[in-house]
């Protein structure tokens, strides 16, 4: 007993040297959210002496009109790729049919796929779908691109469910469906949340696409949008940073909110632990 | 908790419904505000509009508004929207190479001068609008040709190397010096350099002073200070080449079809004394520069010297607005000219320095302008923007230096203001003339060189076969050769 | 539902599994449109000599001779291979050991909490991450010539040092953990039955040989997914090396991605791009195919 306090203190220990390590540059934004341009200049790691809390004000203005884009077409994306690939990964995990295992490796052979290659002819292709300049030109190719991942992972954990858990419930002639929402989707919480949070966080963080195919100040989203902190040929990285921070504020909080909803500890089913 | 999962899904769903319906499937071709309304050239009074695309500059946008708010007053039929779609110059690379693939690009953006133009947009094959019908026209606000707003030597630079056809009209000069720290100065008693060695011997006993701080910050991330050294030393050592490559357009500047005559017979070999020479110089010079200066930017550069970890740096007339408000050096501090270039140092040296400088924020028009037809109006806003009045108006606000002549210089910019002759960029170091790749492989290898990876013999043959390679490209793709004289007989 | 089913013909065995059929059609046709046919179409570029304008040439496989006599392209290969070899080892143990040390924790409560902040580290902007990097490589202001003086090496050129720029682009991801990674391997660390770590404990089986015997063969499934992941992630990934180093010196820090992306905005020469995704896409189809057949493990 007293050894599994020392280890759960060690581990204590090591596990906040990581964590400070890993939010360093948090640390970093929230100092440099504050400088004025010369402090910036001088030094990274320099504590301000000259506090600029305008440049919050000068973030926040700028930051605002395009929150609602980046919240709207982060959860539309959430929404889709939660549906879309629970849906096929429950198929290709469940069921044996023809061409399940080509099916499946040609999505995951998408992953291997670099980004910046397809970026012209995706934008071709839109452009004479007239998606230009709409929430569905971001969303649709976000939704595709996240669901491979999604699927990766899903399938993954489908497979893994064990099969008694479904006898129950085929015995008692339920419809596929059912099975999916009842039985699957509420075990496989943890795993949904995370597919919640990376898409989430994929879709607001977005710069080159939104940039490329929105063009219409009222549509874009914020990482996008917040351009012009530039009052030299460098960029002027104290508001920049401001607005970073106010941007990432929505992000926390989904994060906070899913790993509660989600991932707080496996209560329901009949799972191990 | 299934009942919060239900009433999660609902909102979401209300949500992503209630989007479909704001934003719609979106306008029928992307950029509906620009379509024309079919303007023939030429007459006034029919409603016109048409958008400017850039990147995000110091004050491009406050000046644009502007010049555009202006314009409206003696044209308010004409409907102008200035965008700045991107944060750096090369995420608006990538913007303008989607438009163009799907056919959604702006009528005019804001673009690098030279050869970027070129390169950028007629060589994928976009025809861009050739604006030297142009200059003959009688600009209406200034009563004369066009033509004379500006310097002929500004207008020749702004030509295409490869096709001698103005492609773009730059509006601002960029002046290049060198700032130092004048306190350093005085406490190491140095005088300001006027030749070359002087400056060397400056930055040694800066050195030698082993008091913390770098001779020199330079960078070498970008081919920005290399294209400037090249240049400003080759006006001085290598001058005596142009009668010999200059044959076809005999313009003081280097065609591609000039310069790939020259190498394809031997007139321009990277062994020759003068063109070794200058590498040789430029790998003297970064010998003072901050070490990891090779993958530093002009910024980091500059925030160096800011800081007062190095005495020199390079300097541009855009800093002059920070420097004298929101990044104030905290120190004393001045400028001085790139220093001349002495008989000693090399002996083919004129010693007859021209400026170190740079042209910018160039209009160009774009096909989707030619396709409305509206050609003519976007020429006009551009004459009312290089006007002198509008020039002037612009320096005020932004302290630039205007390419259109008749401008008073900003009295703020003093301490950058053009001494020299103006350059003409022949240099026959950076391949400029052969295009991106070969220039990205010289500044690559003289990364390699510079840090001493490799020799300078092994340099100069990597150089060379990749310049003779990169000539034989274009020569096969051009149809060039010996016998039809590069393109010039058929 | 396995094993000892009599083969069925084929439209039978389809007509059975609508449902299934049915449940990936959406996802079929939104792939088709968004990714499937710009992929087709971008590597079809691999064969034309396209300079991202409306015309381009074909030439067969020019653009693929070209490739594979191109010494930058083989240099770029080893730099990206130094990046996998370490982004997919350490990159992998260090959430591997994270998740550990969390479940050694004895507070639930201290659990969730580390385990919220390592996930929320995700927010963070890339380029606030290379921006600080960058600012502690830097030689004369920045911090690691101090750090490492105290370990008795000397002075570096860091990124602008052509034996030393590819290292500090790679340190860079320092510490390494990746919050999805560590959801993930979390996630496969809490399905081990709690029966069999009692019955471990019970026969007085030390930390270590726990670990071992059960916890690695038990996770290994995700230890792959994360492994395969993380090489994905090396192979393709450009940005650090592009805004750091613009694969200097000379093309120390050049890897296929950022070749690529060269190619194309830099050079206009897209199809050659083209190519070396394609080349790309082959060499990942195969580390992937071989990693699954190589790594055996219980749940696929």
């Amino acid at each position: 007993m007293r050894n599994q306090r020392a280890v759960s203190a060690v581990a204590a220990v090591l596990l906040s040297l990581f964590v400070f390590f890993s939010f360093f540059p948090v640390l970093i934004m929230l100092l440099t959210s504050v400088k004025s341009r010369l402090e910036i200049s001088l030094g990274i790691f320099r504590l301000p002496t000259d506090i600029r809390w305008d440049n919050y004000g000068r973030a926040f203005r700028k930051v605002i009109p395009y929150t609602g884009n980046s919240l709207l077409i982060a959860v539309a994306v959430v929404v889709g790729v939660l549906i879309v690939s629970s849906l096929a990964a429950y198929s290709l995990a469940r069921y044996r049919f023809p061409g399940r295992e080509p099916i499946y490796y040609s999505i995951i052979a998408l992953m291997m796929v670099p980004t910046v290659l397809v970026l012209i002819p995706m934008f071709k292709m839109v452009a004479a779908l007239h998606l230009l300049n709409s929430y569905w030109v971001v969303i649709l190719p976000q939704v595709a691109g996240g669901c491979v991942m999604a699927v990766f992972l899903l399938r993954s954990f489908f497979a893994g469910l064990p099969e008694e858990l479904f006898e129950s419930f085929r015995i008692d002639g339920a419809r596929e469906g059912t099975v999916l929402r009842s039985l699957v989707l509420p075990l496989s919480k943890p795993i949904l949340g995370t597919v919640a949070v990376l898409n989430f966080n994929t879709s607001w963080n977005d710069y080159i696409w939104p940039m490329v195919t929105i063009n219409k100040e009222s549509l874009k989203p914020i990482v996008t949008g917040i351009m012009s902190f530039t009052n030299d040929y460098s960029s002027d990285y104290g508001p920049m940073m401001a607005a970073y921070v106010l941007a990432s504020l929505p992000l926390m909080l989904v994060i906070g909110f899913s790993m509660r909803y989600f991932v707080d500890g496996l209560t329901s089913g009949a799972v191990k632990a | 908790m299934r009942a919060v999962s239900v009433k999660w899904v609902s909102v979401s769903a209300a949500v992503v419904l209630g989007a479909s319906l704001l934003g719609g499937c979106g306008s029928s071709s992307g950029n509906n505000e620009s379509a024309s309304n079919g303007a023939d050239a030429g007459s006034g009074g029919k409603p016109v509009s048409f958008k400017i695309a850039s990147w995000a500059g110091p004050g491009k946008k406050d000046g644009m508004d502007m010049v555009i708010n202006e314009y409206k007053k003696i044209k308010p039929n004409v409907d102008i929207s200035f965008e700045e779609v991107a944060q750096t110059n090369s995420d608006f690379d990538v913007w303008m190479a989607a438009q163009l693939a799907g056919n959604q690009e702006p009528e005019a953006v804001m673009d690098f001068s030279y050869d970027e133009p070129y390169n950028k947009y007629i060589d994928k094959g976009y025809k861009v609008l050739e604006m030297d019908p142009y200059l003959d026209k009688v600009s209406p606000y200034t009563n004369k040709p066009w033509k004379e707003s500006f310097r002929d030597v500004d207008l020749n630079l702004m030509r295409s190397t490869q096709n001698g056809k103005l492609n773009n009209i730059a509006t601002s000069m960029v002046t290049l010096k060198i700032a130092y720290n004048k306190d350093i100065y005085d406490k190491l008693g140095l005088q300001v350099p006027k030749t070359y060695p002087e400056l060397i011997a400056n930055l040694q006993k800066i050195r030698d002073a082993k008091i913390g701080v770098e001779p020199f910050a330079g960078f070498l991330k970008v081919t920005s200070a290399w294209d400037w050294f090249a240049r400003f030393t080759a006006q001085q050592t290598e001058e005596q080449f142009v009668p010999q490559i200059d044959t076809f357009l005999r313009n003081d500047k280097y065609g591609q079809d000039e310069y790939v005559k020259a190498v394809d017979t031997g007139v321009i070999d990277v062994h020759k004394p003068e063109i070794k020479g200058l590498y040789e110089l430029f790998k003297d010079f970064t010998g003072y520069w901050a070490p990891g200066s090779i993958a530093m930017t002009s910024a980091e550069a500059r925030d160096m010297w800011l800081q007062g970890k190095a005495a020199h740096t390079f300097t541009i007339n855009i800093d002059a607005k920070p420097f004298a408000g929101d990044t104030k050096p905290p120190f004393n501090w001045d400028t001085f000219e790139f220093p001349v270039i002495t008989k000693d140092v090399a002996p083919t040296s004129n010693e007859n320095p021209a400026e170190f400088g740079d042209l910018a924020d160039a209009f160009v028009v774009m096909p989707s302008a030619i396709d409305e037809k509206i050609q003519d109006e976007i020429m006009d806003f551009i004459m009312f923007y290089t006007s002198p009045e509008i020039a002037t108006k612009l320096a005020d606000m932004n302290w630039i230096i205007p390419t259109a002549v008749g401008v008073e210089p900003n009295a703020n910019l003093q301490r950058y203001l053009p001494k020299y002759r103006p350059q003409n960029q022949i240099d026959l170091n950076s391949q400029a003339p052969l295009g991106t790749a070969a220039r990205q492989y010289v500044l690559q290898q003289l990364q390699r060189y510079v840090l001493g990876d490799v020799g300078i013999d092994d340099f100069l043959d990597s150089v060379d076969k990749n310049m003779k390679d990169e000539t034989a490209k274009i020569m096969k793709e051009k149809g060039w050769t010996k016998e039809n004289d590069y393109g010039h007989k058929s | 539902m396995r094993g000892t089913e009599p083969r069925l013909p084929l439209w039978r065995s389809v007509y059975r599994a609508k449902h299934a059929y049915a449940f990936l059609l959406p996802l079929i046709a939104l792939l088709a449109i968004f990714s499937y046919y710009p992929i087709v179409m971008a590597l079809k570029m691999s064969f034309y000599q396209w300079k991202g304008g409306n015309e381009a040439i074909f030439n067969g496989l020019d653009n693929f001779r070209e490739l594979f006599s191109d010494p930058t392209f083989y240099r770029s290969l080893g730099n990206v291979f130094r990046f996998i070899l370490f982004d997919c080892t350490v990159g992998v143990l260090m959430p591997l050991l994270v998740a550990e040390l969390l479940f050694h924790l004895r507070s639930a409560r201290l659990q969730y909490a580390f385990r919220t902040m390592f996930v929320a580290t995700i927010t963070v902007p890339s380029v606030v991450v290379i921006l600080i990097w960058v600012f502690l490589y830097n030689p004369v202001v920045g911090g690691m010539n101090a750090v490492v003086s105290v370990l008795g090496i000397g002075p570096q050129l860091w990124l602008g040092g052509t034996s030393t720029a590819l290292g500090s682009v790679i340190l860079s991801g320092f510490p390494f953990i990746n919050p999805i990674y560590l959801l993930i391997i979390f996630a496969g660390l809490q399905a081990i039955p709690g029966s069999l770590i009692e019955a471990s404990v019970l026969e007085g089986c030390g930390r270590w040989r726990r670990f071992l015997s059960i916890d690695l063969p038990l996770v290994s499934g995700q230890l792959k997914l994360v492994f395969i992941l993380s090489v994905l992630h090396a192979m393709q990934s450009f940005y650090k090396p592009l805004i750091m180093t613009g694969g200097g010196p000379g093309d120390a820090t050049l890897v296929p991605g950022l070749y690529m992306f060269q190619s194309g905005f830099s050079r206009n020469d897209f199809g050659y791009a083209s190519t070396i995704g394609f080349v790309m896409l082959i060499a990942m189809l195969a580390i992937t195919f071989a990693t699954n057949k190589l790594v055996r493990s219980e749940n696929d």
